[in-house]
């Protein structure tokens, strides 16, 4: 071995050489493979922090458009109404191609009626004054002019805030276009609703009184109307005969044996029951419930349901922080879900904002009259504590959860399809969402656009892993460049240098063989030399491999984002962050495997060339040389 | 009689692509120790390949060459070239890369001789083919082709073996070295006992052999001995 190294050290450019192309070599193909291994196990590590989803909305198929007077303006308003000529379903989201992990589901949220539990409102504001809506009895102050603001004095309080009684108040028939002449000596009896400011001669009046000070603008109250506000699945509103009927009543004997005075009566039973309901949310996997997805709301104390729990319904929820204080119920208690009505249209949040104020029927009951009736009960266990923060009155308004709004598993409840429909709607972002596994948003698309629906619209959600893949492929792909480099570079090389050091060298180990080397003595010497060199170029190549791939993916992870605007508890952070380095054991292992498989490499061309050379007959090489 | 090479109707037949060629023929002779021996013959005579079954590169086709008593089909060919012959080619064949007393030094450390020991003997066979003390240290390429050839004739002393082939040796030399390499390997055999067997063209090589054997189409025979 001495001899051959003396030999090949006595030709340094070439020796140096092919040294430095060696370690080129195996720095390329280690940094090409090293950098690979890490894109994958940065990748792998990744995956679970990722959830994607994709919300539904059903675009309209047409706008109706109805004309509503408004007294103030005297004239009609254009009123533009969404129209559907039916609301799709979460199985037509079934089509080929479409793998999902969780849902496609279309929520609805029920109304619990619970009126032991302190909800939200009254936390926030216990002296809360329910005057907005109320079933008097009441006299005009003079004969009321169609279409003005005129007073009226509130004879007796029927139902809601018994503080109206004597009082006078500004009343309009504000909506209809031919307003009945009410009489200043007569009692009338209908449910009225605050409504907007009063306007026209009031209004001026107002103004003229109060000379160069400050007018006193009241709000007036309008009827309200008295047919049910109960729905069909179809959509369609349940057939009411107080629908588009009188909302204002004469008061005469026996008024309230009528069907007009029953009716009254029915809504004042119920008209307060608002005030009592808890939103619940069903759903099969809380990720899909936007709020959760995108960081809004968060576990802070237990755990969340989980996917056995989601699927075999069981009767646990994730109650909010707040009503549990409120109601001194603590992880593991049980809460009372007494579910009245079922909202098809909207989410929790919409309905009840995290202020506490929110936005309620006045009438729970039937078409019939009837007071609906609470149509399922189950005590649920409180396994999740969460808490929401919202940072915007817009996100309050869109994607919020609702306040106390309690989240379960849908197939717990078994009229989950929905009983005393109070709204049916589209799909929509806020109630229409499914789970996919990621990066396969593309595939869905594409799945999506061969179903030939064309009247869904989707949003992805994937928390920035499009962005980090693409990051990821590109080191992927510069890793595959980096190592088919480093092969065709060693292969060259190997090829090249062999011809050089060994073919070249025939002479050499014919001489050998004359002087009564053996083949494999023949072999070793003219091996050693080279495969030495391969050897401690590859080792030195690889070590400078695995030291140049722990900078470019430290580069590389520097400048790969991902957004966490939608990760969970994560919502208020910088919305990107760059991705951390992730260092996957084994790299000097993978060194040690790219230097072997190199020199392995290099010990098959070189022996497959010694073995050309020794199969020339020496005398026969040696005269050949002589002839040259 | 020192009888250390004896060829009893040695045949060589090797099959090329397309045909099958006899190089030798019935080939008998002696080579004893103390002797020049000359083969000379036309190229393509069968000298070479004559000279490459004496030197153990290949066996006989048919016929028994015994090498001092021994079937050279049953010693071990490669230590038999190690220990007991050597070849001396026209082209010198030295190695270009190993200084003049590295590549005299190569054959004992083949044999594992200590390198210091291995020094000193090559010098010494350096000495003995009257090569300077300048050159020692030169590679083959920086020095002349007299030179070169003396080198190779060291080289195949210092195998250690009294068999020494040569082949063409002075093929390349100008008339001077040519007298020169004639002379020591005359020296060789007689006053070193060595057994030198030299395929040549070379008339004057040719005189200066104790022996003198023709090759004609693979057939030996003696001219003069």
């Amino acid at each position: 071995m001495k001899n051959s190294l003396k030999q090949m050290m006595r030709t340094p450019v070439k020796t140096a050489l092919f040294l430095a192309l060696t370690v080129l070599a195996a720095l390329l193909i280690t940094l090409g493979a090293s950098v690979w291994v890490k894109s994958y196990t940065t990748m792998a590590a990744y995956e679970d922090r990722f959830i994607t989803i994709g919300t539904v909305r059903q675009v309209p198929g047409a706008f109706e458009q109805t004309l509503q007077w408004d007294a103030e303006q005297q004239s009609y308003q254009l009123i533009k109404k969404e129209q559907f000529t039916s609301y799709r379903l979460a199985e037509e989201l079934d089509f080929p191609g479409a793998a999902y992990l969780s849902g496609p589901e279309v929520r609805a949220y029920y109304g619990s009626y619970t009126p032991e539990y302190v909800k939200m409102w009254k936390s926030t504001n216990p002296d809360r004054v329910r005057s907005s809506f109320v079933i008097v009895e009441f006299s005009p102050l003079e004969d009321c002019v169609p279409g003005e603001s005129v007073q009226i004095k509130i004879t007796k309080v029927v139902g809601g805030d018994k503080r109206l009684a004597d009082n006078v108040v500004w009343f309009c028939d504000h909506k209809n276009p031919e307003p009945e002449a009410l009489s200043q000596d007569r009692t009338y009896v209908a449910a009225l609703c605050s409504y907007r400011y009063i306007h026209g001669t009031a209004l001026q009046k107002a103004y003229e009184e109060a000379g160069m000070g400050e007018p006193r603008i009241d709000l007036e109250y309008i009827p309200y109307p008295l047919d049910s506000e109960i729905f069909y699945p179809d959509g369609s509103r349940a057939e009411d005969a107080f629908r588009d009927g009188q909302e204002i009543f004469e008061l005469t004997d026996g008024f309230y044996e009528s069907d007009a005075g029953r009716r009254l009566l029915a809504m004042t039973e119920t008209m307060e029951w608002g005030y009592d309901i808890q939103p619940v949310t069903g759903t099969g996997e809380t990720c899909l419930l936007m709020p959760f997805y995108n960081g809004d709301s968060f576990i802070r104390e237990g755990r969340d349901i989980n996917r056995e729990e989601y699927e075999a319904g069981s009767k646990v929820c994730l109650a909010p922080k707040t009503f549990m204080e409120n109601n001194g119920l603590t992880l593991g208690d049980k809460v009372t879900v007494r579910l009245l009505f079922t909202n098809g249209r909207k989410n929790a949040g919409r309905d009840f904002w995290l202020d506490g104020s929110f936005s309620c029927s006045a009438a729970y009951f039937d078409e019939n009259g009837e007071a609906l009736v609470p149509f399922e009960t189950s005590e649920y266990t409180v396994v999740g504590i969460y808490d929401t923060v919202a940072e915007s009155m817009d996100a309050v308004s869109t994607y919020t959860s609702g306040s106390d709004e309690l989240i379960v598993p849908l197939k717990s409840i078994k009229e989950r399809e929905g009983r005393n429909l109070m709204d049916v709607g589209p799909m929509t972002d806020r109630t229409a969402s499914f789970r996919i596994p990621n990066g396969t948003i593309e595939e869905f698309q594409l799945g999506f656009a061969q179903s030939g629906i064309d009247d869904l619209e989707f949003t992805f959600y994937d928390m920035g892993y499009s962005a980090l893949k693409a990051g990821m492929d590109d080191m992927r792909n510069l890793s595959f460049l980096l190592l088919a480099s480093g092969i065709l570079l060693a292969g060259l090389l190997l090829v090249f240098f062999s011809h050089l050091f060994i073919t070249k060298q025939a002479k050499r180990t014919a001489i050998e063989r004359s002087l009564g080397m053996g083949s494999m003595q023949c072999r070793w010497s003219m091996l050693s030399g080279f495969l030495l060199l391969v050897l401690f170029g590859s080792i030195i190549g690889s070590l400078a491999g695995i030291r140049a791939s722990a900078d470019v993916s430290a580069e590389n992870a520097g400048n790969t984002y991902f957004d966490t605007a939608f990760t969970a508890g994560a919502a208020h952070a910088a919305n990107e962050v760059a991705v951390e380095e992730v260092q996957p054991e084994g790299q000097w292992l993978l060194a040690v495997c790219c230097a072997t498989a190199l020199t392995a490499a290099g010990g098959v061309i070189a022996f497959v060339k010694m073995n050309k050379s020794l199969k020339k007959e020496p005398m026969q090489l040696l005269a050949e040389r002589e002839k040259e | 009689m020192d009888k250390i090479i004896a060829a009893e109707g040695v045949g060589y037949t090797y099959q090329s692509k397309y045909q099958k060629t006899t190089a030798l023929s019935g080939v008998t002779c002696d080579f004893e120790r103390g002797k020049v021996y000359a083969i000379i013959g036309k190229s393509g005579s069968g000298k070479s390949t004559f000279l490459s079954l004496l030197a153990g590169l290949d066996v006989p086709s048919e016929g028994k060459l015994m090498i001092e008593g021994k079937d050279i089909r049953k010693i071990d060919r490669d230590r038999y070239r190690m220990e007991q012959a050597s070849v001396i080619y026209q082209a010198f064949h030295l190695f270009p890369l190993l200084t003049v007393t590295e590549n005299v030094m190569f054959p004992m450390q083949l044999r594992h001789v200590p390198k210091k020991e291995a020094a000193k003997q090559a010098k010494e066979f350096l000495k003995k083919v009257g090569l300077p003390d300048t050159v020692y240290k030169k590679m083959p390429n920086m020095i002349s082709g007299g030179e070169q050839q003396r080198v190779a004739i060291a080289r195949a002393m210092a195998a250690g073996g009294q068999i020494l082939l040569a082949d063409e040796p002075t093929g390349n030399l100008d008339s001077h070295n040519e007298k020169t390499i004639v002379e020591l390997l005359g020296r060789l055999a007689h006053e070193e006992n060595y057994v030198v067997i030299v395929v040549t063209h070379n008339e004057k090589v040719a005189e200066a052999a104790d022996v003198v054997y023709r090759m004609s189409d693979g057939v030996l025979e003696v001219v003069r001995g």
